[in-house]
């Protein structure tokens, strides 16, 4: 079972990856229902310190690899030049399952790169990611890159792509990857329904973020999940030229609005951060009202302040997984939730990722 | 003043920077003059050293945000350390000791003979001198010290790991440098040499981590050092070692007090200050020793959250406090950049309050506070009553206020611009008819602010006020019929769609005998009467009235001599004006001799004198004036503009009449039946087809949903018109060279 978590199918072209292609097939063409996904998480923070509760999810949901945020790569306007932000910090001692780094570039990275621009961004980033590879001891067998890129962009982003996979396989990795990893990229909502103009990334695998299906606003609707948006996209599931997995959202944050504008999300928060009522009153399902001018969380809060907040609920996980189901008879071979993190899990019954990929 | 340091080493806040959460803004990478929506200029009223918490889009006014983290304290470490040693030593050998030399040169300085060193440095006073007893600590300390900087420095590589995260590359050996430095900070006696070394434990001990050390040590030795900017450093590694620890309440305490030092410190204190809870506020705020220190934390809430609130609190504690001029103007300024103002389509600023752009309640406060008449400059409180009641658009009660920040504005000419800008903004706006005797009453003030050069005044925002002066002049002139007076103001295309108006208006500019406040509409209209004679003539041309065309651009002085850029009399298969700009040009046009010569050719085909050949180049001609043919400069002026890439950059007032193709459409019609071969007829034929492509796209751009960005179709030619020319030259060029004629003839199965 490890080997087949570890090792997904390889892309065209990487002739060793054959041998495991056939054990993958082997796998799935035994016949019977076909497996549930694995669980997995993403783990978001800069710090790598795992709580207790949040040991115990991966424990209890056999995770076998956990999908961590490296680093950041934005573009800064002052130097003119892409540079990685917030580089995680890792306790050796908390490196409790195989690790699959995770590096997030923003789109603007590639708005503003030429392709000698790119060639140097790709052996920046391996080089970083080896770098703190050797510091904690880590040995990666995938390695995903997160981009919200678009049709303007995909050129250079697959640039980009391919140049990671040609390093990864030429083996420039200082021995801190595995001579079969394997290369996946996220991809968002709109990228599968408008793949003939976003295209299609050339990794071996994507993850699907089923979340983030609105804007960010003042409205009632809300930003991280919508049923009948998320329908909406599911029908360009099937014919997407990639194997996917999915990502599902177990975030929750609030929106602190003044004067009909959002002036500050506030990270982490959900409606039992606003329960107290010399603090807030309730307006109506998951919409607070400051009584007082206060801090709470790091955040200040002026009387008047209103407060919209964003949780996904047990039932919607369930719903996504329905739909997804539905729609996608290739099969998921995994679930990433994101994200994994105390607070996130102490809003759910721990069973909630047992009983969502029950569904699938 | 005893601070010390390196060039590198001067990193102490960016640690605190980032024990600091990331903070949302807005648009940070936006970027726009604040002259571009205020008129209000805190930097008449507010303290210098403020002037990054002056209200902005940007995070830290003015210079975004703080990168001097490795230079903040190089001069002053250079003029303590110059002190300290008196003549011992020259600012430019200190300078490069303590900013630029490497440890290894310290090292050889303070182990190799003087005459085993390099010459440069031999040659050194304070090399040859170094074994004065002052020097000689000097040199001993700055060889830990420099060994101590690695992990302090932020002039990083950023693709570094060991760079983006500091903690990660402590080595054993600079773990081990802590206690050699403590030996040296217990055995050292001179208080100066002390306090650099308690400095550098303090630095390590939290750049290790090791919080409580760094406190232990702090709180045991602090009190023996001198409250100078040096102290100020290590106290701010202390609130980071309680902010790591989460002691919120002492960290945010310490933060303030370092913001208070000099302005050196304010913007990394206040990015690293940050209360959590209203608990953890609470007890920073009991931590406070004097009402003083109470204002301080006020105002960095107010300057991060809730200028009101603040403003409240230290008008309650200390009506006098300086604390209260920067949140005053940030918070004018906030209200003011709510106020709308917003650029027209002809480039004045027009400000549209809306009745919620005013807080009630902060006109209220203000206005309070001004009547009290507490503060130290109760004149600040009264213009910026004066202001917010201007913006709520009760010119009555700003006038009052207006009138009291008279009495005692600043005399300087910066505090003396304001208060004038805003008078004069104020009469503009409550004007409710513009006569003679309100246009002399304000004449000299706007030809003041007329005559106010960028930076004529250093910070002043008065450009958009002047631009929304003007076109609130205009838009009055007009409501009070004064069309004339009204485009002075404010210059519109459409003026020049009238032409009594256009002729009315070339006769007041060139009128030499004028009132002073009409010469200053002159001086301020931005269009000449000979470019308006220029335009006059365009229009003709463009009626085919060439003889008339010829006199008004006569008229026109020196711009009948602009050249064309290519020859206009070409008419080609590809309209590439680039290539006809590029092309040999044997005789090259002026606008006028352009005309010339099309009244010439005109004659000719008046007398049937080779009529072909002359309605084809007039054709050709009457084309490229057009916005698709190679002669656009004929039309580009004063009036119409220039550079109109898409049609729809044409000003709608032209636009139809810079793309219409008709006349050039009978002059190709003329020539057609004039002409008697193939070639011609081909030739003319095809040239007819440009036409009634332009025509489809004419008719696109005037759709409502077109966009300039989307390419049009491929127009529905009916290219069969040229079927009977094949056997012709020209035909087989216009396959060569048009693609769409080749495709469409693949498409009918004729190639």
């Amino acid at each position: 079972m490890l080997l087949l978590r570890s090792c997904f199918k390889r892309g065209v072209g990487n002739a060793s990856g054959i041998a495991l292609m056939i054990v993958l097939l082997t796998v799935v063409s035994c016949g019977g229902p076909k497996p549930k996904p694995f669980v997995s998480f993403y783990y978001w923070k800069s710090n790598y310190k795992l709580q207790a509760n949040e040991i115990k999810a991966l424990q209890d949901n056999q995770v076998q690899q956990l999908y961590v945020r490296y680093f950041d790569i934005v573009y800064d306007e002052q130097l003119k030049m892409a540079i990685p932000t917030a580089a995680i910090r890792f306790a050796k001692a908390d490196v409790v399952c195989p690790i699959v780094p995770v590096v997030f570039i923003k789109n603007k990275v590639f708005e503003q790169s030429d392709s000698t621009a790119i060639d140097s961004l790709s052996e920046h980033t391996l080089a970083l990611l080896n770098q703190i590879n050797k510091a904690a001891g880590i040995k990666a067998r995938a390695l995903q890159i997160d981009c919200d890129w678009t049709s303007k962009t995909a050129p250079r982003y697959f640039y980009f792509l391919r140049l990671m996979r040609k390093k990864l396989d030429a083996h420039d990795d200082g021995g801190t990857f595995a001579s079969l990893t394997m290369l996946m990229s996220t991809i968002r909502l709109h990228q599968v329904k408008y793949a003939d103009k976003q295209g299609v990334p050339p990794v071996d695998k994507g993850v699907l973020m089923f979340y983030n299906m609105g804007e960010i606003n003042t409205s009632d609707m809300s930003s991280i999940y919508n049923r009948s948006t998320g329908q909406k996209y599911l029908a360009a599931l099937n014919s997407y030229r990639l194997p996917l997995d999915v990502a599902l959202p177990i975030f929750a944050w609030g929106m602190q609005m003044r004067d009909g504008t959002i002036i500050a999300l506030l990270n982490k928060m959900d409606v039992r951060d606003f329960q107290q009522k010399d603090e807030f009153v309730p307006l109506r399902e998951n919409r607070f009202k400051a009584m007082k001018s206060f801090f709470k969380g790091g955040y200040y809060f002026k009387e008047g302040d209103e407060v919209k907040v964003e949780q996904v609920s047990e039932q919607a996980l369930k719903d996504m997984a329905d739909d997804l189901k539905a729609n996608y008879p290739n099969h998921f071979q995994q679930v990433i939730f994101y994200d994994l993190d105390s607070i996130n899990l102490s809003r759910y019954d721990q069973t909630v990722f047992q009983k969502t990929i029950a569904r699938f | 003043m005893t601070k010390q340091f390196f060039k590198k080493q001067l990193l102490a806040f960016s640690a605190l920077a980032f024990i600091s959460y990331g903070v949302l803004w807005a648009c940070a990478d936006g970027y726009w003059d604040d002259d571009a929506y205020s008129a209000y200029t805190p930097e008449a009223f507010v303290d210098s050293a403020y002037k990054p918490f002056f209200y902005s889009d940007m995070f830290y006014y003015d210079i975004g945000h703080d990168v001097a983290h490795n230079e903040r304290f190089n001069q002053s470490i250079v003029a303590e350390w110059a002190q300290y040693l008196g003549r011992n030593a020259s600012d430019t050998e200190l300078a490069y000791f303590l900013l630029s030399a490497s440890k290894g040169i310290v090292d050889s300085v303070n182990q190799q003979p003087v005459n085993a060193l390099p010459s440069s440095i031999a040659a050194m006073y304070m090399v040859q001198h170094k074994s004065d007893k002052k020097l000689a600590a000097f040199f001993k300390f700055l060889s830990f010290a420099k060994a101590n900087e690695n992990y302090a420095v932020s002039n990083v590589d950023y693709w570094d790991y060991d760079d983006a995260v500091p903690q990660h590359k402590f080595t054993n050996e600079q773990i081990a440098l802590a206690s050699t430095m403590l030996q040296e900070f217990n055995s050292v006696s001179d208080n100066f040499i002390k306090q650099r070394y308690f400095f550098q434990l303090v630095r390590n001990y939290f750049f290790q981590a090791k919080y409580d050390s760094c406190l232990a040590f702090y709180n045991q030795y602090q009190a023996k050092f001198p409250q100078n900017i040096l102290a100020a450093r290590s106290s701010s590694y202390v609130a980071g070692a309680y902010y790591k620890q989460k002691n919120y309440a002492q960290a945010n305490y310490l933060f303030s007090k370092v913001y208070d030092v000099s302005s050196d410190f304010k913007t990394v204190a206040h990015f690293s200050f940050h209360p959590q809870n209203e608990t953890d506020w609470q007890q920073t705020l009991a931590l406070c020793q004097n009402k003083e220190e109470q204002i301080t934390l006020w105002q960095l809430l107010g300057i991060y959250y809730d200028e009101q609130r603040s403003i409240r609190e230290i008008y309650a504690i200390n009506p006098k406090s300086e604390k209260l001029d920067l949140l005053l103007t940030r918070m004018v300024n906030k209200i003011e950049l709510k106020s709308n103002w917003q650029y027209t389509e002809y480039g004045a600023a027009i400000y549209k309050p809306s009745k919620d752009s005013v807080d009630a309640a902060t006109v209220a406060l203000i206005t309070k506070i001004a009547e009290e008449q507490k503060t130290a400059k109760p004149y600040l409180w009264h213009l910026s009553a004066g202001y917010l009641y201007f913006l709520s658009q009760d010119y009555a009660k700003a006038k009052s206020y207006y009138a009291l920040a008279q009495k005692n504005m600043p005399k300087d000419e910066l505090s003396q611009a304001q208060i004038r800008l805003l008078v004069l903004m104020n009469k503009v706006a409550s004007c409710e008819k513009v006569n003679q005797s309100f246009e002399n009453e304000i004449l000299p003030d706007l030809k003041w602010l007329n005559g106010l050069g960028y930076e004529t005044i250093p910070s002043f925002r008065y450009s958009s006020a002047y631009a929304w002066m003007k076109e609130a002049l205009s838009s009055k002139y007009k409501s009070q019929k004064e069309y004339l007076r009204s485009e002075l103001f404010l210059h519109q295309d459409t003026f020049y769609t009238n032409a009594p108006s256009v002729t009315t208006l070339k006769a007041f500019l060139l009128n030499k005998n004028v009132t002073p406040f009409e010469q200053y509409c002159k001086e301020i209209y931005p269009i000449s009467a000979q470019s308006i004679s220029e335009y006059q003539s365009i229009l003709f041309a463009y009626k085919d009235q060439i003889d008339e065309a010829i006199v008004k651009m006569q008229e026109s002085d020196s711009l009948q001599y602009q050249q064309l850029l290519g020859n206009p009399f070409n008419g080609t298969i590809q309209d590439c004006h680039d290539c006809d700009h590029a092309a040999t040009q044997k005789v090259k046009y002026s606008k006028i001799s352009f005309l010339q010569k099309l009244k010439e050719m005109k004659a000719n085909v008046q007398k049937n004198n080779d009529v072909y050949n002359n309605a084809l180049l007039l054709g050709n001609a009457f084309y490229n004036m057009t916005h698709y043919g190679n002669a656009r400069f004929f039309y580009e002026g004063a009036v119409m503009g220039s550079g109109h890439s898409v049609p729809d950059a044409i000003p709608n007032s032209f636009r139809n009449m810079l793309v219409d193709c008709s006349v050039a459409k009978g002059y190709y019609m003329k020539a057609l039946a004039a002409a008697t071969t193939d070639e011609q007829k081909a030739k003319v034929t095809y040239l007819l087809l440009k036409i009634e492509r332009n025509e489809y796209y004419n008719k696109w751009f005037s759709t409502a949903d077109y966009n300039s960005w989307d390419y049009a179709d491929v127009p529905p030619t009916n290219f069969s018109v040229l079927y009977p020319y094949q056997n012709t030259k020209y035909y087989k060029e216009i396959i060569a060279e048009c693609g769409y004629f080749k495709s469409y003839l693949i498409k009918k199965g004729k190639l």
